[in-house]
């Protein structure tokens, strides 16, 4: 059983610390028949600020920028997901 | 939910309360060896889940113990539903391949006695010892035929994925026999829950065994090339959940895409075979609360052409599929609580 100290560890519920606290890359990025379904996903999700593009180059499944996300997805999440989050993740400079 | 006519339950637990009912169908040796070792049957699959947790009423002093009789089964249940019975009782019941054996026939047995002949609505899922290839195909000769039985119970927690080729044999005995291949969450105790190790809390094992470690045993069947080499080959997904299930596919679809050459056996794409020949149960049912993204399951997933209606009794986890039923057509829903399982189980 978890005791009272145990318990307080968790105030919240688990999705609300992925929301939180994680952050995702897009490589190998889901490609459903429908693109509007990823779109679906990631509103779902509600996480597009913590998605972050990766290429996974060299590799042989790498992604490329101008193929990994779909018309489906917003102009706005793109820009999100390309470089604003890594930008505040990691502190980095806006160009 | 409250069940209309036309259901088929699809998981529906019994459960043996001693060994003893189980020894009158096993050989003298056994009964000795359970005395002198002390053997019990453990309710809950040797500390598999906590039994007051979860699995508990809605309110306290509610909690139902699973069925060991049909007046049990009859007075829980509430109704004369048809329904699929799964006892869990061998998932964990020991590394001696012999006894495992023993234990699974008996317990065979003592669903075919006690409840399959006695109720002509019931149906039952056939035991087999999982660490014995040999011993499983030859129960499933033993009493695959027998009209009672119309599925192969697994447990999802094993040593190696249920699409692995030593299994091969199994399948061919099941398709043989006409018997779905019924992959149940839980299993061994000495299994880890996850496909990284054991876990610290129920929280986490309770998670992720059932939705994580099931989706292993997809990607398995499918590799292999399971239903390439035994068309007919059947699988129900029980208690693992199924709102997963799209996102596996997008992914496995895209994947094979790129490797396919290194399993040209898969000729079609993954979630041509998963959506031909799996089928999956509806308790727990993991749904969205954002009613606008619930409605948009049946845009990811053919729910119609998937989904068994199973109500998992006694056990309760919270969250039923009656959300998504609600938003489905006439058609889907009774495909759902009836036809879908009707189909695969041959009723």
């Amino acid at each position: 059983m978890l005791d009272e100290g145990d318990t307080t560890r968790i105030s919240e519920p688990p999705s609300h610390y992925l929301r939180e606290n994680w952050w995702f890359t897009t490589q190998p990025i889901e490609e459903p028949d429908d693109p509007e379904h990823l779109a679906l996903a990631f509103d779902a999700l509600g996480m597009v600020d913590r998605i972050m593009f990766s290429s996974d180059y060299p590799h042989w499944d790498f992604d490329a920028p101008s193929q990994t996300l779909p018309r489906s997805i917003s102009k706005e999440d793109k820009e999100k997901i390309f470089a604003g989050n890594a930008c505040r993740l990691y502190d980095l400079p806006r160009r | 939910m409250t069940v209309a006519t036309q259901v088929v339950d699809v998981d529906v637990h019994v459960a043996p309360q001693t060994v003893e009912p189980l020894l009158a169908h096993m050989e003298p040796y056994w009964a000795d060896y359970v005395a002198n070792a002390e053997l019990r049957l453990s309710p809950t699959m040797n500390g598999l889940y906590p039994p007051v947790a979860f699995l508990a009423g809605e309110e306290e002093g509610t909690v139902q113990p699973v069925p060991s009789t049909l007046d049990e089964l009859r007075a829980g249940l509430g109704d004369d539903r048809t329904a699929v019975l799964n006892c869990l009782t061998p998932f964990d019941s020991s590394h001696n391949v012999y006894y495992e054996a023993a234990l699974c026939s008996g317990v065979n047995d003592w669903l075919r006695t006690e409840f399959l002949e006695r109720d002509p609505r019931l149906r039952g899922s056939l035991l087999v010892p999982t660490l014995d290839p040999d011993a499983a195909v030859a129960e499933i000769e033993r009493l695959g035929s027998h009209p009672g039985f119309v599925q192969v119970l697994l447990p999802i927690r094993t040593e190696a994925p249920w699409g692995n080729k030593r299994f091969h044999r199994l399948h061919d005995a099941a398709v043989k026999h006409g018997l779905v291949l019924g992959l149940h969450a839980w299993g061994r105790v000495g299994n880890a829950p996850t496909t990284s190790g054991f876990t610290t809390s129920y929280l986490e094992d309770y998670t992720t065994n059932s939705q994580i470690v099931a989706q292993a045993h997809v990607t398995s069947l499918v590799s292999e090339g399971c239903f390439e080499r035994a068309p007919e080959l059947r699988v129900a997904m029980l208690e693992c959940g199924f709102t997963w299930l799209p996102f596996l596919l997008w992914r496995f679809d895209k994947d094979w895409k790129g490797v396919w050459r290194e399993v040209p056996w898969v000729k079609e794409r993954p979630s041509a075979y998963v959506l031909r020949s799996m089928r999956l149960s509806t308790a727990p049912a993991a749904l969205p609360a954002d009613p606008a993204v619930l409605a948009r399951i049946p845009d990811l997933m053919p729910v119609a052409d998937l989904l068994m209606y199973a109500s998992d009794h006694p056990h309760r986890h919270g969250g039923t599929v009656e959300p998504l039923l609600e938003v489905l057509g006439d058609d889907a829903r009774q495909a759902i609580l009836s036809g879908n399982a009707s189909t695969l189980y041959g009723l």
